[in-house]
């Protein structure tokens, strides 16, 4: 124990760290004196550091005793600004769970007090850490972080909801309000003050997360849907068998997608056509839009030409019928400016005339296919294309068709690059996130679990002990000479910590580093 | 033993004959070489190309074929550029394991076939399946690494870095 | 004698004295894990515990410098606590039962008041100090500034008098409340006591290390590199299993990476390529190291040739 004067001259003590100022680190040692004297330098300093003792102001101490049955430390006298963000209340009492303690002891803000005499820190680590209560690994984590000025908790999995509860889609029914005035009034709920935000379910931590969080889950969502219109087209499947977990999160959006098609059918009604085609061997004509009556009969109305590479410059008298009263129409002869007619020479981008280059090489028109020439509206094109594809498959040679082993194509027109690509690959692109349920059963008892929920203590966090909201991250402690995770831990702890990122904290000879597991997309450049 | 191993995990595998192309099997060293008969053909030819590669690509001199029939091994001998000290080669495919025993086999190979060198070193040439080479000096002892160019500008950036990446 | 404490199969040493010399007279590092008592909230500079590797820790012990012991008042003794009847399980240093209801800091209170007297006696000759020689230059101010305008005595000049009459009565005055008396957060274990020597050469779950291959293999190494001059630090962080300093790290950059690897181990081509791109990027060399069974260490340079 330091003497009274000993503790009184602590007052004045130096407060900052020195710099580390003694030059850049040498390559060599040449045993120089410059050389010796800036190591004795730096290694006083440490020394001077080291040897200093914790001297704090009886009246900024936290009282707190250890009660090793419990598994806490008991305040008796109230808790400093630290309550914010740590400790909690038991039987009336306020308590701190031993890393917490530990930790404000190490920051010299508690004194710690067991069986009637004063903990050293030493003590503390020996009595409140250790295997039984709070692996000394896992306070190494804990305390690296807080020292950084992050909020870390214990991890609890059951506040994390089970895959069974995501399916019943609970989550839906916790949090629709928000879900609505998001919607609806997009970039507003960011400029609520926390104070209006309060009548939602969330703090507005959790609030100014969801952004990010929404529209990425949006993001998703169309794919998932684009997905799952396809793959009805195919195979029946419907989207409520798909397993993705953002189906089921935003229905609203959903539906508008998948509805969107009918409602402008006609003006979607090729492009939809197209994508069948192109999914499959669909008969172009089981979508056909039925054939309408018209006013004008087309195939009489004659629409000159007036191109370069077929002149007309007789243009004949319209057809009074067709005009209004008042207007007068005649015959007229342009060849007086068809010099006038596509002067402008074509200006293309090196882009646009790669692209061109590209179609001509292999790309064939259907437009100057002789019999399409000859079909004189749609009706008459698809039922050429329709003939054209049955003769296709009875043209389709025995040998190559008729045994188990058949091409992998099938001859047609829709065949991009990249479906090919997709076709002829081995094996399937998975995520981190995928599949979980089958890695579940043989993985039940994952061999680590999560720790910590760590939380940014920033202006913008309003984090609360009684409503954290979204943590900032979790963490997963293990050693640095464990294996490294398998497939089916990462996996699983992945699912378990579900939207929150997870990283692995590894500690080597008390040093801390952090990993993590990231979905990682190889850019695809095919030419589509 | 070591023999079937490097058969089946040399990069070419035996099973893929595609370098068995007439030019190479029909190539003088290549001969040469199968005719010491002291390795198997995956090492073989695993030598025949950073023979090549020293060559042709990095226009070495006096590249000498030898063969070591206690290592199984061909290995070569050469000169970077002229007037260079003579470096000893170990040709291997990418996909072999070897002992740090081994590998002070490898560099005793260079004291019995030249006059005493102060350092022992050798470059092992790894052939990748791709049989693009990369070549890295094995030397018996501690050699120095060359200091840092710009310390003082170097140094400030990673310590500050480091300190942005504390956490991510 | 230095003392290192064993947790959880980790090894500590609590004391700065034998952290210098660990460093200064042995020539080993270890790594600081503790928060640093001047600036406790941030990372960049550590403080107490010194955390040694295990090879640290052996290489101590073998040369008769420090002894391992274990705690018996922490992990050891939890089993018992839950196990038996509360009340007899725990062994206090005073006999008399835990209540509740009493304050459990008698003992320690009694200190903080004779402590607080001394403190208060202390700071209020200090006070007196201060007081006495801020009089001293009031009082020449006076003086001064009479001589250059005497006709006026301004109101101001009562204020000044303020040190010289609290000078008067200080003992009665004084105010020394006790929050603001200093204590001592001690971070070493006072005494030694309640401590068992732990075995090195029996494996337990306290020293896990006995006899494990890995470890001896390492630990050959580590020696061997200590023997020559180096100073080493654990080699994770690039990859290896000692980072090798031609001097104190606190001046010198690492030379380099050491790996080791038993002596007729076969190692895959495709892990030394990896080391030694990562030796290159970080401009380190790559020192394959290894031990047989005789105990004689080879060390093998690696390094990428620069051919491209």
């Amino acid at each position: 124990m330091l003497s009274p004067e000993e503790l009184l001259a602590a007052r004045s003590r130096e407060k900052s760290i020195p710099q580390r100022s003694h030059g850049q680190k040498d390559f060599l040692p040449d045993g120089s004196e410059a050389q010796n004297e800036k190591l004795r330098l730096c290694r006083a300093e440490q020394w001077e550091l080291l040897k200093e003792e914790r001297v704090e102001r009886l009246g900024s101490l936290v009282k707190g005793i250890w009660r090793p049955k419990e598994d806490l430390v008991e305040l008796t006298s109230p808790a400093g600004k630290f309550w914010q963000t740590m400790g909690f209340t038991h039987q009336g009492k306020q308590c701190l769970l031993p890393e917490e303690a530990v930790y404000l002891l190490e920051c010299g803000a508690v004194q710690l007090f067991y069986h009637d005499s004063l903990l050293s820190v030493q003590e503390a680590y020996e009595r409140l850490l250790g295997d039984q209560r709070f692996p000394v690994l896992h306070y190494q984590v804990y305390s690296h972080l807080k020292r950084l000025g992050y909020i870390v908790t214990r991890f609890d999995p059951s506040s994390v909801q089970s895959p069974y509860q995501r399916q019943l889609n609970l989550e839906n029914s916790i949090r629709p309000h928000r879900k609505r005035k998001r919607s609806t009034s997009p970039g507003l709920e960011n400029k609520m003050k926390p104070d209006t935000a309060r009548g939602t379910e969330e703090e507005e931590t959790q609030v100014t997360a969801v952004p990010s969080d929404h529209s990425s889950a949006d993001k998703s969502v169309v794919c998932s849907s684009a997905l799952a219109a396809s793959e009805q087209d195919t195979s029946g499947l419907t989207s409520s068998q798909l397993p993705s977990g953002a189906h089921h999160d935003k229905p609203e959006t959903q539906q508008v997608l998948v509805l969107s098609p009918p409602q402008d059918s006609q003006a979607n009604g090729a492009c939809s056509d197209s994508r069948n085609s192109k999914a499959s061997e669909a008969s172009p004509s089981s979508a056909k839009p039925e054939p309408r009556t018209f006013r004008w009969d087309f195939s009489k109305i004659c629409l000159p030409n007036c191109g370069s590479d077929r002149p007309c410059v007789h243009l004949p008298a319209p057809e009074p019928s067709l005009l209004p009263g008042n207007v007068a129409g005649r015959e007229a002869d342009i060849s007086g400016w068809m010099h006038k007619l596509n002067m402008r020479p074509e200006r293309l981008s090196r882009r646009e005339r790669e692209q061109l280059e590209w179609e001509r090489k292999y790309k064939s028109s259907i437009n100057s296919d002789p019999k399409v020439q000859k079909c004189s509206n749609w009706k008459e094109y698809k039922e050429l294309q329709l003939e054209r594809g049955r003769s296709h498959k009875h043209r389709r040679p025995a040998h190559l068709w008729a045994s188990t082993v058949t091409p992998l194509l099938k001859p047609g027109p829709s065949h991009t690059t990249a479906s090919v690509l997709d076709q002829i690959s081995v094996m399937e692109r998975s995520f981190l996130l995928d599949d979980y349920e089958s890695w579940a059963q043989s993985y039940r008892k994952a061999e680590s679990q999560i720790s910590f929920n760590v939380y940014q203590a920033d202006g913008a966090s309003e984090f609360k002990k009684s409503r954290p909201g979204k943590p900032y991250t979790r963490m997963c402690v293990r050693s640095f000479s464990d294996q490294v995770p398998s497939l089916g831990t990462v996996k699983s702890l992945g699912y378990q910590s579900k939207d929150v990122p997870l990283i692995f904290a590894l500690v080597d000879n008390g040093e801390v580093a952090f990993y993590s597991f990231k979905d990682f997309e190889l850019p695809v450049d095919v030419y589509p | 033993m070591e023999t079937d191993q490097e058969e089946c995990t040399a990069g070419v595998s035996p099973g893929n004959r595609e370098w068995e192309e007439p030019w190479i099997v029909e190539h003088p060293r290549f001969k040469e070489m199968m005719a010491m008969d002291v390795a198997d053909s995956a090492q073989v030819y695993t030598a025949f190309l950073v023979y090549m590669d020293l060559l042709e690509v990095r226009n070495w001199h006096d590249v000498k074929i030898h063969g070591s029939s206690e290592l199984h091994l061909i290995y070569l001998h050469g000169l970077e550029k002229e007037g260079c000290i003579p470096q000893l080669i170990i040709p291997t495919p990418v996909s072999m394991s070897y002992s740090h025993e081994r590998i002070q086999q490898f560099m005793k190979l260079d004291c019995t076939s030249d006059e005493a060198q102060s350092i022992s070193s050798i470059l092992l040439a790894i052939v990748e399946s791709d049989s693009t080479v990369v070549y890295y000096k094995l030397t018996d002892g501690f050699v120095i690494p060359d200091p840092p160019d710009f310390v003082e500008d170097m140094d400030n950036k990673q310590w500050r870095k480091k300190r942005l990446r504390h956490l991510r | 004698m230095i003392l290192i404490h064993l947790l959880e199969g980790k090894a500590f040493v609590w004391k700065a004295d034998d952290v210098q010399m660990i460093r200064e007279q042995h020539g080993l590092v270890g790594n600081l894990v503790g928060a640093l008592v001047r600036k406790p909230r941030q990372n960049s500079r550590l403080g107490l515990p010194l955390q040694l590797m295990p090879e640290e820790v052996r290489l101590l012990v073998e040369i008769g410098a420090a002894v391992l012991v274990r705690g018996l008042s922490g992990e050891g003794k939890i089993h018992k606590e839950v196990a038996l009847e509360p009340e007899s399980a725990e062994s206090s240093p005073s006999p008399n039962d835990v209540n509740d209801e009493q304050p459990e800091t008698e003992a320690y209170d009694k200190y903080l008041n004779e402590s607080y007297k001394e403190q208060r006696k202390l700071a209020l000759e200090d006070k007196r100090r201060t007081l006495e020689s801020l009089a001293d230059r009031i009082a020449e101010g006076r003086s001064r500034r009479k001589r250059q305008r005497s006709d006026q005595e301004d109101a101001t000049e009562s204020s000044f008098q303020g040190p010289i009459k609290e000078l008067q009565n200080l003992e009665e005055t004084f105010q020394f409340p006790k929050e603001a008396m200093m204590v001592h957060l001690p971070t070493a274990h006072p005494s030694c006591g309640d401590t068992e020597e732990v075995d090195m050469c029996q494996a337990s779950v306290h020293w896990p290390y006995a006899g494990q291959k890995e470890h001896e293999v390492r630990y050959k190494v580590f020696k061997s590199l200590w023997q020559k001059g180096y100073f080493l630090t654990s080699g994770s962080k690039f990859g290896g299993d000692f980072l090798v300093y031609p001097g104190d790290p606190m001046r010198f950059h690492a030379h380099f990476i050491a790996i080791c690897f038993p002596y007729k181990e076969e190692i895959p081509l495709s892990d030394i390529v990896t080391a030694g791109r990562l030796g290159t990027n970080v401009k380190k060399t790559v020192l394959l190291c290894s031990a047989d069974e005789g105990g004689e260490v080879t060390f093998t340079s690696l390094q990428w040739s620069g051919l491209q």
